[in-house]
């Protein structure tokens, strides 16, 4: 879900990748995600808590926090 | 529901942007108006306190050059501004642009300077900007675009085939330098390199077309028209008229162009504008922004053109000649003067239409654009 929101191949991403290596990671990117997280799960991803995140592991973080994934 | 890698359409997004800015969708959409001349203190402060680093040199005159704000033959596209409680929060500019496709008019805009303020990043707001633009014109084109941006572009506009530079290469001694290390042995290859180059170019002078006479343009006139349209055959190409040019070459605040035509017993059959600039610590170099002909003598009008710059950059001190371009013009007049591709620099370029048809007729139009389209001036 990740990987399709930034429109990247999922094995380039790491719970360590940061942000700013991350080029589809763009107003595109967080809208992406935005919209997959609220329509998959019916949880909002604000904007503040999206301009925080600097990884994917703070996704992976944001996700596990509302219980969306597992470990 | 839509599939994860096809951006969600105006009203989906409204509503998951109207919610990360805190607002009703309606709020959003009724948010967005057109720039006026009482705004532009507002709208140099703004840029000035979010993208400082993207502003050169004196941004007001930059924008009253570049926008309408409100006012009647001024400016030649419009600036759209966001508000969300009387703060402004983002904005997008456009050019109005009119290209000519399968002997047909189509009016559109070109897309530039998207920004949206800091406080307000991660919202989505530059993909809503985008779509909001997309409402109010038949079709829309983005040429080049920052890393910030790119993927956006790629995203909701068709990728098209991107424009590419080309080099001609006048002083060599940066590119020996990098090679070779020891000054002793780089200077005098630099030097009969360079010796070589020039003599390549007066070469190639000698045996272009002494039909063509080329004199320096300080003013286009209304013949200038008929080079674009008479190019447009076969190829769909964005046009241009005298008073198009002279603004945008002649009265730009970041720097004016220098013009030449290529005249055959009076007439004009060519043009090209460039000018010499440097940034972050290159050295000089000239920017080819514009270049085209017409004619049955086109690729000898063109090729004569090029030449031309050449000897007026290498006047210049300048490094190199840079030309980015999408089938502006054929290969083999760019080789035969002596350019090479720098593949490696390139501006993409996207097309969206509401209509699926304009879009699919559009898309698969061969496309020829110079840097012209783009709004970067060369930096």
């Amino acid at each position: 879900m990740i990987a399709d929101a930034f429109n990247e191949p999922a094995a380039s991403l790491e719970p360590t990748t940061l942000r700013e290596t991350v080029q589809g990671w763009d107003s595109m990117g967080v809208l992406m995600l935005t919209a997959e997280i609220d329509e998959r799960f019916g949880v909002e991803l604000s904007a503040e808590t999206s301009r925080g995140m600097q990884s994917v592991d703070d996704i992976l973080r944001f996700l596990r926090e509302h219980d969306l994934v597992r470990d | 529901m839509f599939s994860a890698r096809q951006p969600p359409g105006f009203e989906r997004t409204t509503a998951l942007v109207a919610r990360a800015l805190g607002v009703t969708p309606s709020d959003l959409e009724n948010g967005l108006r057109r720039a006026g001349a009482g705004d532009l203190a507002e709208i140099v402060a703004f840029r000035k306190a979010n993208f400082d680093e993207l502003i050169q040199g004196d941004d007001a005159a930059y924008l009253q050059w570049r926008y309408r704000l409100g006012r009647v033959d001024a400016g030649m596209g419009e600036l759209w501004l966001l508000f969300r409680g009387g703060e402004l929060i983002g904005a997008v500019g456009t050019e109005d642009i009119e290209c000519l496709h399968n002997g047909t008019r189509c009016h559109g805009v070109r897309t530039m300077d998207i920004l949206v303020a800091r406080a307000v990043q991660s919202s989505g707001l530059g993909v809503w900007l985008n779509q909001a633009i997309f409402r109010t014109t038949p079709f829309a084109m983005a040429v080049g675009a920052n890393r910030r941006s790119a993927g956006t572009v790629n995203r909701l506009f068709r990728a098209m085939p991107p424009l590419v530079e080309w080099r001609l290469l006048i002083d060599t001694r940066a590119f020996v330098r990098k090679r070779i290390p020891l000054a002793l042995l780089a200077a005098p290859v630099a030097l009969a390199a360079n010796f070589a180059l020039r003599f390549g170019r007066e070469l190639a002078g000698m045996f272009s077309d002494r039909k063509f006479e080329v004199r320096p343009i300080a003013r286009f006139d209304d013949d200038v028209t008929a080079l674009y349209v008479a190019d447009a055959a076969g190829r769909t190409v964005v046009k241009r008229d005298a008073a198009f040019l002279n603004y945008r070459l002649f009265q730009n605040p970041r720097g004016a162009y220098l013009a030449a035509g290529a005249y055959r017993d009076g007439r004009l059959e060519g043009i090209i504008a460039w000018r010499a600039t440097s940034h972050d610590g290159e050295p000089r170099w000239a920017h080819v922004i514009e270049v085209q002909a017409t004619g049955t003598d086109r690729n000898a009008v063109l090729r004569k053109l090029l030449l031309h710059v050449g000897r007026q950059a290498d006047a210049a001190a300048c490094h190199r000649v840079s030309l980015i371009m999408l089938d502006a013009l054929p290969s083999s007049v760019l080789w035969s003067c002596g350019f090479i591709t720098a593949r490696h620099n390139r501006k993409i370029f996207g097309l969206h239409a509401n209509d699926p048809a304009l879009l699919s007729s559009l898309s698969g139009a061969k496309w020829a654009l110079t840097d012209l389209c783009d709004d970067n001036d060369g930096s």
